[in-house]
């Protein structure tokens, strides 16, 4: 009979018996520290994204001719990825094609008449 | 320099959205299909499912903003939230900005869950098999790392693992259907679980 009395005090006291309400908030912190972390998570995969981003693209598509250069200067299509002013690389290129990496864009001529040519397009160097 | 920040932020949020919709779909077929395990909680299903998909949010509105911001870009605020607006592929941009509306309506549709008919949000959440490929294929078509090492190893990991909760979730179907008839049939949900348990 005492036994009985004294185990329902003995689980308020005793706090090494786990409680449905230490469980739950056990589980409530485990929740948050997981939600706090996919964020984190997320931020830094954010960079890392960006810089792969940056690091893989190629820019191998960024030759233009003087045709391309004329459809850009009309200004049709123009590939609002890219500062060169060029059309139809997308088109001709599929995914990869028509945007100029963010590190060339210094070295990038502004929109001029159909000069450019295929040797002096090269993004990433900036062509010489 | 920060026109560039902008335009790694654009993509890089780009590829985490879609990797944190994923999660969020995966997440739902899970709970749909009343995964738990010894470590994991049936509720964290949903609970996760919750919050994974509002922190998809936050993302997408870092990679829609950026992309507006960008000066590189030039994509403009119209194209960001006007199917076919853009001059830059119009169509994978669409893509994008219909998966965006799409996954807005699941959130605001979820958090209004207790106040709207069970059958209409039901019918709106089943829109999320529609948004999570548009989504996917606003990655591949309208990004400029399609064919990068990476983004094909994002894009298969995305894929994988939709694909596997949605055979998981096929598979354990008829057990769910049947555990809900003994629920139904016997009108004590508790026996019906215990069954459940059982099988």
């Amino acid at each position: 009979m005492d036994s009985e009395e004294s185990g329902p005090r003995l689980l308020l006291v005793n706090p090494t018996i786990p409680t449905r309400v230490q469980a739950r908030s056990r589980a409530d912190s485990r929740l948050q520290s997981m939600t706090l972390g996919a964020a984190a998570l997320g931020i830094a995969a954010t960079g890392v994204f960006g810089f792969a981003a940056a690091f893989t693209y190629t820019g191998s598509t960024t030759t233009v001719n003087a045709a391309d250069q004329q459809g850009g200067l009309d200004g049709q299509g123009v590939d609002p990825t890219s500062n060169t002013g060029t059309s139809g690389q997308t088109n001709q290129s599929g995914t990869q094609g028509g945007t100029v990496s963010p590190f060339s864009r210094s070295n990038q001529q502004p929109i001029t008449p159909p000069t450019i040519t295929r040797h002096r397009s090269h993004a990433v160097t900036g062509g010489s | 320099m920060f026109d560039q920040v902008l335009w790694f932020v654009t993509r890089g949020s780009g590829v985490v959205s879609l990797l944190i919709v994923t999660a969020s779909v995966c997440l739902g077929l899970l709970t749909m299909a009343r995964f738990r395990h010894e470590s994991w909680p049936r509720f964290f299903n949903l609970e996760m499912h919750r919050r994974i998909s509002l922190l998809a949010i936050v993302f997408t509105v870092v990679h829609v903003t950026a992309a507006v911001l960008d000066p590189f870009a030039k994509l403009g605020l119209a194209a960001a939230i006007v199917p076919l607006a853009s001059t830059y592929r119009p169509l994978p941009v669409a893509m994008g900005v219909v998966s965006m509306y799409l996954f807005i309506a699941l959130i605001i549709t979820g958090l209004l869950r207790s106040r709207m008919p069970q059958p209409l949000w039901r019918a709106i959440h089943w829109t999320s098999y529609a948004m999570w490929p548009l989504a996917l294929a606003h990655s591949f078509l309208a990004g400029s790392d399609a064919g990068s090492p990476w983004m094909l190893a994002v894009g298969g990991i995305s894929v994988g693992a939709v694909g596997a909760c949605l055979l998981f979730r096929i598979s354990v179907w008829d057990a769910n259907r049947g555990r809900l008839e003994d629920a139904v049939l016997t009108s004590s949900w508790e026996d019906a679980t215990r069954r459940g348990h059982d099988r």
